[in-house]
């Protein structure tokens, strides 16, 4: 598989990662209604309001023919190793307080995948 | 079996040609056509007529529903988990098979995306369908209508004038995309005529269609192929959007009453209906229908039994071209013999 198909498949790993976590934030954000506590409910909004604009910030990455150098296929084995942490860490929102406390994590993880992704992209 | 052998017609006879080449004209239907859409015209009318009292019925019956539900459990309205994995299976499904024809979604998913407490009285859902079902008849029916006035070499030029535009800018859009992504551009294919339009009417523009369909199939597939990979990413911030909106809605739960659950749950059921509906409409189908329909009338137009088809159709305009002829040319010649 060359750099270009290895973006593209870490790009849409990404994507299915932040919506996995927004799944799991979104499990939270409703406990949190039917406990009737508008704070928590907001503070999780939030964070899942973020993970959306990261989502659409990833689909408008234009990853165009990449360069099959050395430097970019390290880029690459970093990232997906970045994305496959990522993936895992739905599995760790169980309640509100984890949504609220891993939240925050999550979302500078995936800004760090994107930055990087959208540096590898061609001018 | 237009064919109708002329000598020196009497009247009867003459009626008699009339009455066949009526029966060959593509306008012998256009009566009943016009007759079956003003019956539908008027049974959609007359369900519609009906709505307002089931609307009624149905909505008082929900709201008492919900209310009595949130009285004895406290439970507020929400959205299932079946509405956050859409997306998830939306996208996947895409990555492993691109575009497609078919809705990536099943019924079954769609359904999972629910709005709870489910009432079993909806006004929005069952009856509303029959509608929808009587507008889609009428539509078909004005469609109809609108294809039996539409044998019209003007209409067909003016069509396939479009078409040869349309064709070379979609051959420039594909070679673009396809040289950002450093691969091999097309051709620039001969230039379509309008005159290829005309096959219907004059078979001998049939080899000029068939030229061109074949000459442009590969680029309509790649065009299809790149236009529904670009879309679905452009098309991902309309679905956050719905997304969000669905949130907003579910949001105000929060501090719902016994005063205003029936609007909030009114609210997310329209949000999640939305939502829904956003998947369902996603562009990336309709770029998967052009390659598909496209590939389709190439195969047809190679198909050897569908070029006997057409020269039949031709040999039978000719025949009746003919026989009109003679037709008005007796008419003359009773008219001069003054009989």
């Amino acid at each position: 598989m060359d750099a270009t198909d290895r973006a593209q498949r870490l790009k849409l790993d990404t994507r299915l990662a932040i919506l996995d976590n927004i799944t799991a934030l979104n499990r939270q954000r409703k406990a949190a209604i039917q406990a009737g506590n508008a704070g928590q409910m907001n503070a999780i909004q939030d964070s899942i309001n973020a993970q959306h604009d990261q989502l659409d910030d990833l689909s408008f990455i234009s990853l165009k023919t990449l360069e099959d150098s050395p430097a970019v296929k390290k880029t690459l084995t970093k990232l997906r190793g970045a994305a496959d942490k990522l993936e895992d860490e739905a599995d760790n929102i169980k309640t509100v307080a984890d949504a609220l406390q891993k939240a925050a994590r999550i979302i500078d993880q995936t800004a760090k995948i994107i930055t990087e992704l959208r540096a590898l992209a061609p001018v | 079996m237009c064919l109708i052998r002329y000598q020196k017609p009497s009247r009867a006879a003459l009626l008699i040609i009339c009455f066949a080449l009526g029966a060959c004209s593509p306008y012998v239907y256009k009566d009943e056509i016009a007759t079956f859409d003003q019956g539908v015209d008027a049974s959609v009318q007359a369900f519609q007529s009906l709505m307002p009292q089931y609307t009624a019925w149905a909505t008082e019956q929900r709201d008492d529903e919900l209310l009595r539900g949130f009285a004895s459990n406290q439970i507020k309205p929400s959205v299932s988990d079946g509405c956050e994995r859409l997306r998830g299976k939306y996208l996947s499904r895409f990555a492993k098979s691109g575009a497609s024809a078919g809705d990536f979604l099943t019924a079954d998913e769609y359904a999972a995306c629910r709005v709870t407490p489910a009432p079993e009285n909806d006004p929005d859902k069952g009856l509303p369908n029959l509608t929808a079902l009587g507008m889609a008849l009428k539509s078909y029916a004005a469609g109809l209508v609108a294809l039996t006035n539409a044998e019209d070499e003007a209409a067909v030029q003016s069509a396939f004038g479009q078409l040869n535009t349309s064709a070379k800018t979609l051959l420039a859009s594909v070679n673009e995309k396809l040289s950002e992504k450093n691969q091999a551009t097309f051709d620039a294919v001969g230039a379509l005529v309008y005159q290829v339009g005309l096959t219907y009417l004059r078979q001998r523009r049939f080899n000029a269609l068939k030229q061109a369909v074949n000459d442009n199939d590969q680029v309509v597939g790649r065009a299809a192929d790149l236009l529904a990979e670009g879309a679905l990413n452009i098309y991902d911030a309309t679905l956050t959007a719905k997304k969000a909106a669905l949130n907003q809605a579910e949001n105000k739960a929060v501090s719902v009453t016994a005063g205003d659950f029936v609007t909030v749950w009114s609210n997310i059921d329209k949000a999640r209906d939305a939502y829904v509906k956003a998947f369902q409409d996603s562009p990336i189908y309709a770029f998967a229908n052009i390659k598909a329909t496209h590939t389709a009338l190439r195969d047809s137009v190679n198909d050897p039994a569908n070029r006997a088809q057409l020269n039949v159709l031709y040999e039978n305009a000719v025949a009746l071209t003919k026989a009109a002829e003679a037709a008005l040319e007796a008419v003359r010649s009773d008219d001069g013999g003054g009989s």
